[in-house]
């Protein structure tokens, strides 16, 4: 194994003079290496779309630990231990991730310093970032420098004011133009509304009595495409409709219509029809299915559609290299999206047609950002 | 089982599980009724419309589709594929799902989407 320079974190401020590092701030160090961990597998996954899981004990090739702390204020220096890597980890090696997640980080910090959009940052990085600086007092800071450069050309202060703004622009709201398609989910008189489940969240449109009564009454399930203006949170989700530009019901096409007639079809099974076995299909099994099935056969006319012999509704096909099925029974969904390649798979549950279920159906390989 | 690994083995797909010119998971996975075996015909003895034609007018059971998987693809997951000659089929053939289901059931039907998934590739044969 070999030791290599990477990082070094400065702690500035009285309490750390005289190479002093108080235990409740040296907690950061790790949260730091979490950070870079986040990122690195933000990193991975964008180099290796068509794998499903990270390499078996991702972790452990990312660790920090303290070579010696020197004089003046407390500076730690973080070496890393670089080992022989397996193949699992694809074009490139742990190391190098590891630094493009330190380069990652510090374009974080300097674009924070500096007042600019941060980069796009997943869930875990950002839940990581918004601890760095914990148990730090206001006037406190940590200054990263990186390998073996000097701290006086290579800066990167993490501030109190550093981490506000990171936390403000993660958790800013702005207003978006969003265009897709949802399904529609519910209609109310009073007052009257129309509800849409879309990959981007739960839209709710206000729309005058008659229209909620004659043109979506009974249409639930039904596809909507739709053109809105809504306030969303960091990671583009709808927090509320501001204004409708375009709104219409979408006519099935034929695969739609296919898929909604295959639906009613297997309804009409009676207990025992696999040779004896195989369970009825409940109504609750049906609803679910059929909006869950139109909204894959806009997008995939190729899905089949069969039934379970524990009554389930399964929808089946393949994509992206990835074969995909959707168990649906009452209003529980279970999405596997499966390599064909190894044993890789992707398994997840929801409650119904929600956002969620929506924006698994539209990746391209089953695993999305939550 | 056979020497010859790229020995195909053909199953009649119950309507049920034939939709869109796909055959859904549901056709290759056995059930605890038959004992976690699969019933197939050796291709090297019967073509697959002779295969079609027997399960539908010798045996009465319904077929809307015949697929195909080799002995290598059903190999790769533990399934063995052994002669089991019947009155009327001399071609019939079981593909022995015991060894995965010992893992779990949930085990055979994850092998189940994977074998579909290889029959789905190499299209509907009748």
């Amino acid at each position: 194994m070999e030791k290599v320079p990477f990082v070094k974190l400065s702690f500035a401020g009285s309490r750390f003079n005289g190479a002093r590092l108080p235990a409740d701030a040296s907690v950061n160090i790790s949260i730091y290496q979490k950070v870079l961990v986040e990122l690195a597998k933000q990193i991975w996954r964008e180099k290796n779309p068509n794998r499903l899981r990270l390499p078996r004990n991702f972790e452990r090739y990312f660790q920090l630990q303290i070579g010696d702390i020197e004089e003046g204020s407390a500076v730690a220096h973080l070496p890393r231990f670089e080992e022989d890597l397996p193949e699992l980890f694809g074009s490139m090696a742990p190391g190098d991730i590891f630094d493009k997640a330190q380069d990652e980080l510090v374009n974080i910090i300097d674009a924070a310093n500096d007042n600019k959009p941060l980069p796009r940052l997943s869930p875990a990085v950002r839940y990581e970032l918004r601890q760095l600086r914990k148990n730090l007092r206001s006037s406190e800071n940590i200054v990263v420098t990186r390998g073996r450069l000097s701290r006086d050309v290579d800066r990167h202060p993490i501030s109190a004011a550093t981490r506000e703004r990171i936390t403000r622009e993660i958790r800013e709201e702005k207003i978006k133009n969003i265009s897709g398609f949802g399904v529609l989910s519910g209609v109310s008189e009073t007052p009257p509304s129309i509800s849409v489940v879309s990959e981007h969240g739960a839209i709710r449109i206000d729309v005058n009595f008659q229209t909620a009564r004659l043109t979506y009454n009974g249409q639930n399930g039904r596809l909507v495409d739709f053109n809105i203006n809504a306030v969303v949170d960091y990671d583009g989700f709808i927090k509320r409709t501001e204004g409708v530009n375009a709104f219409s019901l979408v006519k099935d096409d034929n695969s739609m219509a296919k898929a909604a007639s295959r639906v009613s079809e297997l309804a009409g099974l009676e207990a025992g029809w696999y040779n004896g076995e195989g369970e009825e299909i409940s109504q609750l099994t049906v609803i679910t299915s059929k909006d869950i099935a139109r909204f894959i056969s806009a997008f995939e006319g190729s899905a089949g559609i069969f039934p379970s012999v524990e009554g389930e509704i399964q929808i089946e096909y393949a994509r992206n290299d990835f074969e995909w099925t959707i168990a649906i029974k009452d209003t529980h969904v279970i999405v596997e999206v499966m390599s064909l390649d190894d044993d890789e798979s992707v398994v997840r549950r929801f409650r119904g047609c929600s956002p969620g279920l929506l924006r698994m159906l539209l990746s391209d390989n089953g695993i999305v950002d939550e | 089982m056979s020497d010859n690994q790229d020995e195909l083995f053909l199953r009649n797909i119950h309507p049920h599980f034939y939709d869109n010119g796909r055959v859904g998971s549901g056709g290759f996975a056995p059930t605890d009724e038959h004992e976690y075996c699969l019933s197939v015909d050796f291709a090297s003895m019967s073509s697959p419309p002779e295969s079609r034609k027997r399960h539908e007018t010798v045996f009465g059971l319904e077929s809307a589709a015949v697929f195909g998987v080799t002995e290598a693809e059903f190999d790769e997951h533990s399934i063995e594929c052994k002669a089991d000659p019947i009155d009327l089929n001399p071609a019939h053939a079981l593909a022995d799902y015991n060894e995965v289901r010992l893992a779990s059931r949930s085990q055979v039907k994850k092998v189940a989407r994977k074998i579909a998934a290889k029959a789905n590739k190499r299209g509907r044969l009748d």
